[in-house]
């Protein structure tokens, strides 16, 4: 049996916010295969955030284990974290607050190359200009700001920039979720042929089931800091397991008028 | 370019800000052409005491009780309140900008430690600290540089510390860290160009304000002796309040002036680099 | 599906509404909107942000924004024409006429008084009632939004409740003084899906009990589908599609309405094998592009020479309307 891309043991993560002590991660366990795609599905509050931020090392985690490619990464420094960055990134939710507004595009795209002193600057700025056609964008845009773009085209310059490393593991925390409905589909489509051509492996952070539903490979259903349920997309919404699984499709409004209503919206006349 | 043009349109539009830097201009020009106007020192002895302006084909705007001319210690004057304002404000920048992007993007106990600090300067009365500063040192020009300095960082410290409050949560500043930027860059190249603005606005009025402190240690007494400025004018003019005015009230208009023009300046910089309203320029 | 006859009238009539940019004559925010709604009836305004409803709504209540202009049209509310640009008149309108809710809660209440009070206060702003009594409705419509302990909870602040607990109140204030229309703007975009469902639900009820017609603005079809009578698409500024519920998702004209259904994510439509998703190319036009033809066509993929040329104007049959040249056919799976 080959190791997995990542895996995640037991892990807990609590902190203070202002005088209470929080626990939004308690005892998480999961793993990741190479070219998989696991959605983490679950509402506000359910910890899944805090949970991305940890294995991005932004949030240290209080016991448990993160292994990547069987190297223990949980709770190292920055700079013993560094190494691994390239392998790891992330796409934000925020299109507007997720790129530094004073810096231009191509500038943007090619820093992750600067700061891992990866090709020389020409090499840098060509594979930044290459990333940008990859996800869209033409690369003579290369010198605007993230202002002059759309929320849509800035999430397009936040996935290049997570890609120009050509990292193995891409954390998306819902980049779809400021989005509008046709734009949300251009960029699932993208993140979707980068995957099939770049051999990458999502972690996928949402709170829409019926969005990952189309796309994921596994789905974990998190509620109350814990995965409560996961399996392969399609079981999972077909057939729940966990109470509130349950409860989350029932009330999800499909966009189909021939289906019933969901017996959440129901009234009596 | 494109930054320039702004500019321009916005001089064109802000008349306010065209008016405060022309002033601002004229006031750089007469401390640039000091020398060449008027080649003597100004404290040399022109001619005869308290001639009012006009009264003397020598001295355009007279001279004071000694037989200077007020107008070389008008020009000579500026290199000084310029020299002061724009020294003292860089020295307070550099140091209240260090503490406060410190304190404001590692929080915690160095939050805890330096806004202590910067309260227990705030906490002293501005004035009395400068002249606590000066009597200790003795009066030279470089160390009134440096008491205004020490008057001014704490103020710069806050705001910056403020700004970074907030710019530190932005998703660009985590995004720079799982890319694995190291603090100094992320500090400084990051984030602190994003909170310039401010801090430019705020640096503009407080050249004028060190100008003016300067003149009131000048006119008290405590300005170096070996330097003429606007401040030591007005302060020796006050023997000669009833009979000659016009020694006090020239140099009295030059300092109105220029904290005037930087004052305008800083209201017109304000407009530009505000955040919000450069947003809405640039959204759709 | 409330039905309605055909002769009663409506209770809130938008007729050729036009909002542009002050200053700005080429920045048209809305080009021409028109809709209907009568009592009991929920119509559903959908459409891409950009597209123009959150200002068709803030029109409606003469909460336009000083940037903007009304370029024409007018507003009707049973039949009496509203002074939507008089800040003033329209206080009188606001809540004893017509409610609103809004999508973030939090914004749309005070943190500084409990929640109470705050419905108390739209209450004596248009009735001339004892405090008492006042109070006695403020509690019963806590109650009737389903919010528990009425009586205490009236005293707790914002920040003490929940996204849910706060849109009930929310709710509360704008049903404070029966008024005949609400208008819902994304009153769930910023909650869980669980805590929508109960929203919906509880705004369906309310409409059931007092009749009240609900105009609910939102990008969510799902939601559109299952709780909504009547749907109005728009696009750019303009009405692009309206029709009964179940026409127009069964059997959408306009490619604009048909690229949403299609972009809108269903596991019912699943591809085999997964993967892609149906989507619109480009992006909605700058409201100042002063493009001759339809706005959607260079998006659009049954675009023609006559769409690039000039504005199709509304086409009815029946109840479904659509403005479009080439239409997706009707006959459709």
């Amino acid at each position: 049996m080959s190791t997995p891309l990542l895996s995640i043991e037991d892990l807990h993560v609590s902190f203070r916010v202002g005088k209470q002590m929080i626990h939004p991660v308690r005892g998480i366990s999961l793993t990741l295969e190479r070219g998989e795609t696991l959605a983490l599905v679950g509402e506000s509050g359910c910890g899944k955030t805090t949970l991305a931020r940890t294995i991005l090392g932004l949030q240290a985690p209080s016991a448990g284990r993160i292994q990547f490619l069987g190297n223990e990464i949980a709770g190292l420094d920055r700079h013993a974290l560094k190494p691994y960055r390239r392998h790891i990134q992330c796409v934000f939710q925020d299109p507007f607050s997720s790129l530094n507004p004073r810096k231009r595009v191509e500038q943007l795209i090619r820093e992750p190359l600067d700061i891992h002193k990866i090709g020389d600057p020409a090499e840098r700025l060509r594979r930044a200009h290459a990333m940008m056609e990859r996800v869209g964008l033409p690369p003579d845009w290369g010198r605007r700001f993230p202002h002059e773009f759309s929320g849509g085209q800035r999430q397009r310059i936040g996935i290049a920039r997570a890609l120009v490393m050509q990292p193995d593991l891409l954390i998306c925390d819902e980049p779809v979720s400021a989005l509008d409905v046709s734009i949300q589909a251009q960029i699932i489509n993208l993140l979707w042929e980068l995957k099939r051509d770049m051999g990458l492996s999502y972690l996928f952070i949402s709170h829409d089931l019926m969005l990952v539903e189309t796309f994921a490979d596994r789905v974990a259903m998190m509620y109350k800091g814990e995965i409560v349920e996961t399996g392969p997309a399609r079981a999972v919404w077909s057939n729940p397991q966990h109470d509130f699984t349950r409860r989350m499709i029932d009330a999800i409004p499909v966009p189909d008028v021939t289906r019933p209503t969901p017996a959440a919206f129901r009234i009596d006349r | 370019m494109g930054t320039l043009k702004a500019f321009l349109s916005i001089l064109l539009r802000d008349w306010m800000m065209g008016l405060g830097l022309l002033l601002l201009l004229g006031i750089l020009f007469m401390a640039a052409t000091a020398t060449v106007f008027f080649p003597n020192p100004p404290e040399t002895m022109i001619g005869p005491p308290l001639q009012w302006p006009g009264q003397y084909p020598g001295a355009l705007l007279g001279t004071d009780g000694l037989g200077r001319d007020i107008l070389s210690g008008l020009f000579y004057g500026a290199r000084i309140s310029l020299l002061v304002g724009f020294a003292s404000v860089a020295v307070a920048m550099v140091f209240g900008v260090i503490v406060g992007a410190l304190a404001g993007y590692y929080g915690g106990w160095v939050d805890m430690l330096l806004m202590r600090l910067t309260e227990l300067f705030q906490t002293i009365p501005q004035f009395m600290l400068a002249i606590v500063v000066v009597a200790v040192l003795g009066a030279s020009i470089q160390v009134i540089i440096l008491s205004l300095a020490i008057v001014s960082w704490p103020a710069i410290a806050r705001l910056v510390r403020g700004e970074f409050l907030v710019l530190r949560e932005k998703q660009y500043v985590q995004g720079c860290i799982v890319v694995g930027m190291s603090d100094p860059r992320i500090i400084f190249l990051q984030i602190l160009p994003n909170a310039m603005s401010g801090v430019t606005v705020m640096s503009t009025i407080m050249i004028a304000t060190a100008i003016l402190m300067e003149s009131a240690l000048s006119f008290l007494g405590f300005g170096d002796p070996n330097v003429m400025s606007w401040g030591s004018m007005i302060g020796l003019g006050k023997n000669n309040l009833r009979d000659a005015w016009y020694i006090m009230t020239i140099p009295g208009i030059a300092l109105l002036v220029t904290a005037l023009a930087l004052n305008m300046v800083g209201d017109g910089l304000n407009d530009y680099l505000n955040p919000r309203l450069r947003s809405q320029r640039g959204s759709r | 599906m409330i039905p309605h006859p055909p002769s009663a009238a409506p209770v809130l009539e938008v007729d050729d509404l036009q909002i542009g940019v002050r200053k700005r004559p080429a920045m048209q925010i809305l080009r021409s909107v028109s809709f209907k709604i009568h009592a009991g009836e929920t119509l559903a305004i959908v459409g891409e942000s950009g597209c123009g409803k959150s200002m068709t709504s803030l029109a409606i209540m003469g909460l336009l924004p000083d940037a903007v202009e009304r370029r024409g049209g007018s507003v009707r509310f049973k039949g009496a024409e509203l002074p939507i640009t008089d800040n003033r008149a329209m206080r009188k309108v606001r809540a004893a006429q017509i409610g609103m809710v809004f999508q973030e809660p939090m914004a749309a209440l005070d943190p500084l008084y409990p929640v109470g009070k705050q419905v108390l206060e739209v209450i004596e702003e248009h009735e001339d009632i004892p405090r008492a009594k006042a109070w006695a409705r403020v509690i019963d419509l806590l109650a009737r939004v389903d919010l528990p302990n009425p009586e205490v909870l009236a005293w707790s602040y914002p920040h003490k409740l929940s996204g849910g607990q706060l849109q009930r109140v929310v709710i509360a204030m704008a049903l404070a003084c029966n008024p005949e229309v609400l208008i819902a703007d994304e009153p769930t975009t910023a909650l869980d899906v669980t805590v929508q469902a109960q929203i919906m639900r509880l705004l369906k009820r309310l409409q059931r009990d007092t009749g009240v017609a609900i105009v609910l603005i939102t990008h969510n079809l799902g939601l559109v589908a299952h709780t909504a009578d009547r749907v109005m698409v728009m696009y750019a500024g303009y009405k692009a599609e309206e029709g009964q519920t179940r026409d127009l998702f069964l059997a959408p004209r306009h490619p604009y309405t048909q690229g949403l259904l299609d972009a809108t994510p269903n596991p019912d439509r699943l591809a085999a094998g997964g993967g892609v998703l149906r989507e619109i190319p480009g992006t909605v036009p700058s409201i100042s592009d002063p493009m001759p033809g339809c706005r959607f066509a260079p998006r659009c993929p049954r675009a023609q020479e006559v769409c690039r040329a000039s504005v199709p104007g509304p086409v009815f049959e029946g109840s479904h309307g659509y403005a479009c040249f080439n239409p997706v056919p009707a006959a459709r799976g």
